[in-house]
């Protein structure tokens, strides 16, 4: 008898948890409430499916997301990148580097459920880390939001062993919501997601350059820029990575743009003034590079700029 | 004077070490450099660190290093000291008896979806 003590408070003290998080489903209300307006059933059919093994569910939904838009690689080719022995699973931040070492774009979203549903109505499955558990019995797990259905207030997910897991928005939200509502969408460069701002899509942008190809880090930008012209650090990276690749006039364009949405950024003249010394405006670019010192006289690194691009003329 | 020089040099080296700057001119500012100051902490050390960790926890040392290269500055910062307390997709306790009857029921009315084969109760 004593011996189950233990047990009967566990189960009290879990019991209590579940029911106080029950109540919690606050996202679900709302899209019963005001639902989005996106189609009413949708399902991404054609998302590959990998049975996981052991506990290597990191894999297996990190291949799904990636090889949805072209055939890029496999989960036992995965494994040995992103998968910790010791930890028996894979870190968020392992899943972002991943996707990018693989040329993808990752995107993590705003941690809205009607996010996730926009995406998968845009053609894009979206990668979601769950707790199946609880907080102090944590079962982490990554699974693929493939589908949904608005009038049967259902999810459905690439997850585990099961290709086709339907479970109420309610229950999915209780479980992503453990997980500190962490969804990313992987997009190869050239595709733009709906449901992302300016700010996570250019954090993505700059993590795909440290390990991309420049071309497709031009991509990258060159549709941040579209969509997005009004944004100074997308600005400024097209600058960058199309000086990069010597199409300095493209720089100039981008760098002259940035100049002009932050005049007070230094760092926008002075880059400016590469581009324009390169194509052998001097004039132009002494002019820029000493407004970028004008604006921040203690910075060596601009007086630095003044002399290199002296010495360049 | 000396001083300055002393930190110029040291501050360029760093920025060139760090792989800041994937342009021919020096002087460029990187887009990487753009984003929100890190706290202060020696980058580089930290990558070192993390990529040791990765191996006691079972990844092959080659493994690591690419691994760890592909992390940003960001995240290498937001792993600091912390690797093996994040949440890792698909690690679990140990299942007692009577937490697998616990989770049955949690599982049943929603709260949890441990078992996919448990429909849960609407």
């Amino acid at each position: 008898m004593s011996v189950l003590k233990p047990g009967y408070r566990c189960l009290a003290g879990l019991a209590f948890i579940a029911l106080t998080s029950c109540s919690t489903a606050k996202q679900s209300i709302q899209l019963y409430e005001s639902p989005p307006d996106i189609p009413s059933y949708v399902e991404l059919e054609s998302a590959p499916f990998y049975p996981q093994r052991d506990y290597q569910c990191g894999p297996a939904a990190l291949a799904t997301v990636i090889n949805f838009h072209k055939p890029e690689t496999t989960p036992d080719s995965l494994v040995p990148q992103i998968y910790i022995p010791e930890l028996k699973g894979t870190l968020q931040i392992e899943m972002l580097a991943a996707s990018r070492r693989l040329n993808r774009l990752a995107i993590e979203q705003d941690g809205q459920l009607t996010s996730i549903l926009k995406e998968v109505a845009n053609g894009n499955p979206v990668l979601v880390m769950q707790n199946l558990g609880f907080e102090g019995y944590p079962y982490w797990h990554y699974a693929v939001v493939i589908g949904y259905d608005l009038d049967k207030r259902e999810i459905i997910l690439r997850s585990g062993e099961i290709k086709r897991l339907v479970r109420p928005f309610s229950v999915f939200e209780r479980t992503w919501q453990r997980s500190k509502f962490w969804s990313v969408i992987v997009v190869p460069a050239g595709v733009m997601p709906v449901t992302v701002n300016a700010e996570s899509y250019s954090k993505a942008a700059i993590a795909f350059e440290l390990t991309s190809a420049k071309q497709q880090s031009l991509l990258v930008y060159q549709k941040g820029v579209q969509r997005w012209p009004g944004n100074f650090l997308l600005q400024m990276g097209l600058g960058n990575i199309s000086y990069a690749l010597n199409e300095y006039s493209e720089a100039e364009k981008a760098f002259l743009t940035a100049t002009k949405l932050k005049p007070q950024k230094a760092e926008a003249w002075n880059n400016l003034a590469y581009a324009l010394i390169m194509q052998g405006k001097k004039k132009q670019s002494l002019k820029s590079v000493n407004k970028a010192i004008e604006i921040e006289p203690e910075n060596s690194q601009y007086r630095d700029s003044l002399i290199e691009i002296g010495k360049l003329m | 004077m000396m001083n300055q020089r002393v930190l110029t040099f040291l501050s360029v080296s760093i920025f060139i070490f760090l792989g800041f700057f994937q342009t021919a001119n020096a002087g460029m500012v990187g887009t990487q450099q753009l984003l929100p100051a890190m706290p202060s902490l020696n980058l580089e050390q930290v990558r070192q660190d993390i990529k040791v960790q990765l191996v006691d926890l079972g990844v092959e040392q080659q493994q690591a290093e690419i691994r760890v290269a592909a992390m940003t500055d960001a995240q290498i910062s937001e792993l600091n000291h912390k690797l093996a307390d994040l949440p890792a997709g698909a690690s679990a306790s140990g299942t007692l008896l009577a937490v697998f009857i616990v989770l049955v029921i949690t599982d049943v009315i929603g709260a949890t979806d441990i078992f996919p084969f448990i429909k849960p109760v609407q």
